[in-house]
């Protein structure tokens, strides 16, 4: 049996992160496990930047500054100390991660160059080009193969096993031989990214975004904390949802209707196509809404169109835009306006973590980082820039106490880990033989276009509750899908049938806390309850699972200095 | 066109014992990439097929695939695309070439990181960050010297079509040498002798034959072939005498003396006695063939008239005294960033943002 001191599932920034700092306490044994290379995680993706308060550009920026920012961004949702501390933290994680030999862009005197970013009172955003979460990421991982940390790269983790409110270890599959394995660990940390991928091919997120890690620690108890908010980004290509960045709008690119009207005249006069993000999103959602898009269903969209700038500027100044249009809508936008429509793009709940200073979860020895956990430090609407910090701030102490935990903790010796495997093991095979009447693709476009119309962007009572249903009717045709591949090396199929399970468990927890959410809070939009409503729901939502669904429960805010005000920018 | 055919390479070594290719009938539409045709193909025709992806904005470098013969990423290719560009109703879809295939698509990606273990492929600091604990100092065009470079996502889209990797598999191929470059180029790094040591080693620069395949099929633009030269002029500069640069030498010395190569003597001047006798069975051959003068051994002649060839020689070295070769000129050169599809006429310039 294969046996870890610290085992840590998820190999993106957060996972690596944690991993060198736990891998720094030489009495434990660590080992990280991902479905994945660890180069191929979706923190590569994450192109703009990583806040800290430098003050390399603009002098007059602080750690209390940036942590304002966040709470006025988390629409008051975001507990205080933990923002502050993320806050408070960042240049030290920024100087460790240049240290690490991050080749991050230079000002003209050598220090690190930061920009401007949405909802940032300053220039705070360091940066790599448009490829700062890639350069970090492989940034880490060599750091990693430099101190001999141990992989089990394609690995899917199913099961986490508890006794007795302790980490006892998790059930893994090794995806290339097919073999189930009992993984017994003092100490697990689960880095394992966001949920996003409940809204299908209308998200910005990499095809393994499915919630693993979370939907696993909700079926063992552990409760997900706020995953009613999920943040839409205004402008995903259309067939791909793959993200067409804010600077395309910046450059003065146009949003177009089916009418031929820039139709933001309506929304936003003033700041037009530049008005905030969350703005743009309900924009362009209601002019599908209300027939004025092209396409129909999941496939609605409207145009961005960057004609007017000219074949220099567009290939001068967004040459990237214009090879994603080209590599992944097969639109060159020189020739053709660009089809877009929101998109979902990041997962502000998550696992619920009770000490920031640890990531620790309620059950002792399990851990929380990155976008998979819930601090919360975004609370009801994520700023850009703060995703990669979340997971350096958050990753390293993690690391750091899971190792600490781990030496203190005895070996187990009682827990049975053979009946597990056996018992594991007996259920991959079952499933290898099962015969289906579903087929995977349909449940998910349902599951996606149920969870984009009801409760996507625009929320509202009846159609939530129409919502739940539909989940719940799902979730038992998902007992008729089989993976329909008997074969042991690298199925696939019987990951991604796994991976459709976690997503219809966390699709019920969001639509049910939604439901229950009767306030409009950062990226929660209802229709019913425009406002936000703090006397009522100035809290967190906990849900648990149980077999007929999610229990739901609140907890408190942690507000330390900044009193709730109206969010306006 | 409506259909196309979506070809792919099947192999699964617990059941088959050879590789096949298995086709499926998919509709052609506007937007879908050759990685959600094979998805389609999946999820509607047969779960069985097994290839890897993840982000599907060529990124991550999951999906390194052959399509039609040629190494890119799945995720990346237009289907229609590729339909128009081979004139064809039938996309050919297998493993990349040069690496071992584990099944169907996938290939093993682990013989690929154990070469890049070989040149530390991590940062190695030259001195302790300054003692304020703030960031290493590097200016704007310091750091332009590795952005290029440190666009490289691991695909192995280079490997592929290598050829020196296919004439020699201990040969640490086009990313991991274009790895050693992001290194051994970056102002803050102190182990640049090291890794010039390791990419050295087993004539590894000198086995890149030049053809370009690589940067040919870099999705990212990463340039790996421009590097192996980086690499060789930045070795050069560091004072190490490359195999090639001790054999234009050679060169050099036979013709002033003699006005014409000796190949008796070339290859003990280059390897030493031991290399030379490896070769020994080439130069009988070659012997008997008349293509070399046994008497070569002992010195041999000197072309006619080889006064003439000292007088190009000293008017050569005149000549030399009045154009200088300085390597800061080199340098610009060396260190010029090659990609056409996202070079900033100033590397100060604000890239995109999320």
């Amino acid at each position: 049996m294969l046996k870890y001191d610290v085992l840590i599932v998820g190999a993106g920034g957060g996972g690596l992160m944690a991993a060198l700092e736990a891998n720094k306490n030489k009495k434990v044994k660590v080992g990280v496990i991902t479905k994945v290379y660890p180069t191929r995680s979706h923190t590569g993706a994450a192109q703009g930047g990583i806040n800290a308060a430098l003050a390399n550009v603009d002098p007059s920026d602080s750690p209390e500054v940036h942590a304002f920012d966040t709470v006025k961004g988390s629409d008051y949702l975001g507990d205080q100390d933990a923002i502050e501390f993320m806050c408070e933290e960042a240049p030290k994680r920024i100087y460790e991660l240049e240290h690490m030999g991050v080749p991050f862009s230079r000002l003209p005197d050598g220090r690190i160059a930061q920009r401007p970013f949405g909802g940032a009172g300053f220039p705070r955003t360091c940066y790599a080009a448009d490829k700062t979460g890639h350069v970090m990421l492989h940034t880490m991982y060599e750091q990693c193969l430099k101190e001999g940390v141990e992989f089990l790269n394609e690995w899917y983790v199913k099961e986490l096993l508890i006794d007795n409110g302790e980490a006892k270890g998790v059930v893994a599959i090794d995806i290339r031989t097919g073999e189930v394995h009992v993984i017994k660990a003092k100490a697990i940390i689960f880095a394992t990214g966001g949920y996003a991928r409940v809204y299908w091919v209308r998200n910005s997120n990499a095809i393994g975004s499915t919630g693993d890690g979370i939907a696993i620690c909700y079926r063992a108890g552990i409760p997900v904390k706020d995953i009613e908010f999920v943040q839409f980004h205004p402008t995903g290509l259309r067939s791909t949802g793959i993200l067409v960045t804010e600077g395309a709008r910046g450059e003065g690119g146009y949003l177009i209707n089916n009418q031929g009207e820039r139709f933001m005249a309506r929304y936003a006069p003033n700041k037009m196509e530049l008005a905030p993000r969350d703005m743009v999103a309900r924009a362009i959602e209601t002019e599908i809404l209300e027939g004025r898009g092209w396409g129909e269903g999941m496939n609605a969209y409207v145009h961005l169109d960057l004609r007017h700038l000219g074949a220099k500027k567009i290939k001068e100044r967004l040459p990237q835009i214009r090879m994603l249009a080209i590599d992944f809508e097969g639109v060159d936008p020189i020739e053709e306006p660009i089809p877009v429509r929101p998109t979902a793009h990041y997962s502000m709940g998550g696992i619920h973590v009770e000490d920031y200073k640890t990531s620790m979860t309620p059950v002792k020895g399990v851990y929380a980082v990155g976008e998979c956990a819930c601090v919360s430090v975004h609370g009801a609407n994520r700023l850009g820039g703060n995703s990669l910090l979340d997971i350096v701030v958050f990753g390293k102490p993690a690391g750091a106490a899971a190792a600490e935990y781990a030496e203190n903790m005895p070996e187990d010796t009682s827990y049975n880990y053979a009946a597990e495997e056996e018992r594991a093991r007996k259920e991959i095979e079952e499933l290898l033989k099962k015969e289906g009447t579903e087929n995977i693709n349909d449940i998910r476009t349902e599951m996606a276009q149920t969870m984009w119309d009801k409760v996507g962007i625009f929320r509202e009572e009846k159609p939530m509750q129409e919502a739940i249903e539909k989940i719940k009717e799902l979730k038992e045709r998902y007992k008729n899908l089989a993976p329909g591949d008997s074969s042991k090396l690298f199925n696939t199929a019987l990951i991604n049938y796994l991976e459709l399970g976690n997503l219809l468990d966390l699709a019920e927890a969001i639509a049910v806390t939604a439901e229950m959410r009767k306030e409009s809070r950062g990226a929660h939009a209802r229709r019913d309850y425009p406002n936000r409503d703090d006397e009522n729901f100035l809290k967190h939502s906990l849900a648990y699972y149980t077999e007929d669904g999610p229990k739901v429960e609140y907890t408190e805010v942690r507000i330390t200095k900044y009193q709730p005000q109206e969010r306006k920018y | 066109m409506e259909f196309f055919n979506l070809k792919v390479f099947r192999y699964d070594p617990t059941k088959d014992e050879k590789p096949y290719y298995q086709t499926y009938r998919l509709p052609v539409e506007k937007g879908m990439t050759v990685l959600a045709a094979l998805f389609k193909a999946k999820e509607e025709q047969d779960p069985s097929i097994s290839f890897r992806y993840n982000c599907r904005a060529a990124i991550c470098g999951s999906c390194s695939v052959r399509i039609n013969g040629h190494a890119t990423l799945a995720c990346k290719e237009q289907v229609t695309k590729i339909l128009e560009k081979y004139n064809t109703d039938t996309i050919v879809v297998e493993p990349i070439g040069n690496v071992k295939p584990l099944k169907d698509l996938i290939f093993d990606f682990d013989y690929l990181l154990e070469k890049f273990k070989k040149v530390k492929p991590w940062f190695i600091p030259k001195a302790p960050p300054p003692p304020d604990g703030t960031e290493y100092r590097q200016s704007p065009y310091d750091h332009h010297k590795i952005d290029f470079a440190s666009d490289c996502i691991l695909c192995a889209s280079c490997v592929s079509e290598c050829n020196a990797l296919k004439a020699n598999d201990e040969y640490l191929s086009p990313f991991v040498l274009a790895k050693a470059y992001r290194f051994a180029a970056d102002s803050r790094d102190g182990a640049r002798k090291e890794r010039l040591e390791a990419v050295l080693d087993h004539f590894n620069l000198e086995w890149c034959v030049r053809c370009w395949q690589c940067t040919t099929n870099c999705p990212k633009e990463v340039q790996p072939y421009e590097s192996i030269i980086r690499l060789r002029i930045i070795a050069a500069e560091e004072g190490y005498k490359t195999p090639g640069e001790r054999h234009a030498e050679i060169f050099e010395e036979d013709i002033k003396e003699r006005g014409m190569l000796n190949e008796m003597l070339l290859p003990m001047k280059q390897e030493g006695l031991l290399g030379a006798l490896k070769r020994a069975p080439f130069g009988i051959k070659m012997f008997f063939k008349g293509k070399v003068n046994i008497a070569d051994f002992f010195g041999g002649h000197k072309v006619k008239r080889h006064e003439e060839v000292e007088k190009i020689y000293e008017k050569a070295k005149e000549k030399g005294k009045q154009v200088q070769i300085r390597i800061p000129q080199i340098l610009g050169v060396v260190y010029e960033d090659k990609r056409k599809t996202r070079k900033r006429a100033n590397f100060l310039d604000k890239g995109g943002n999320e």
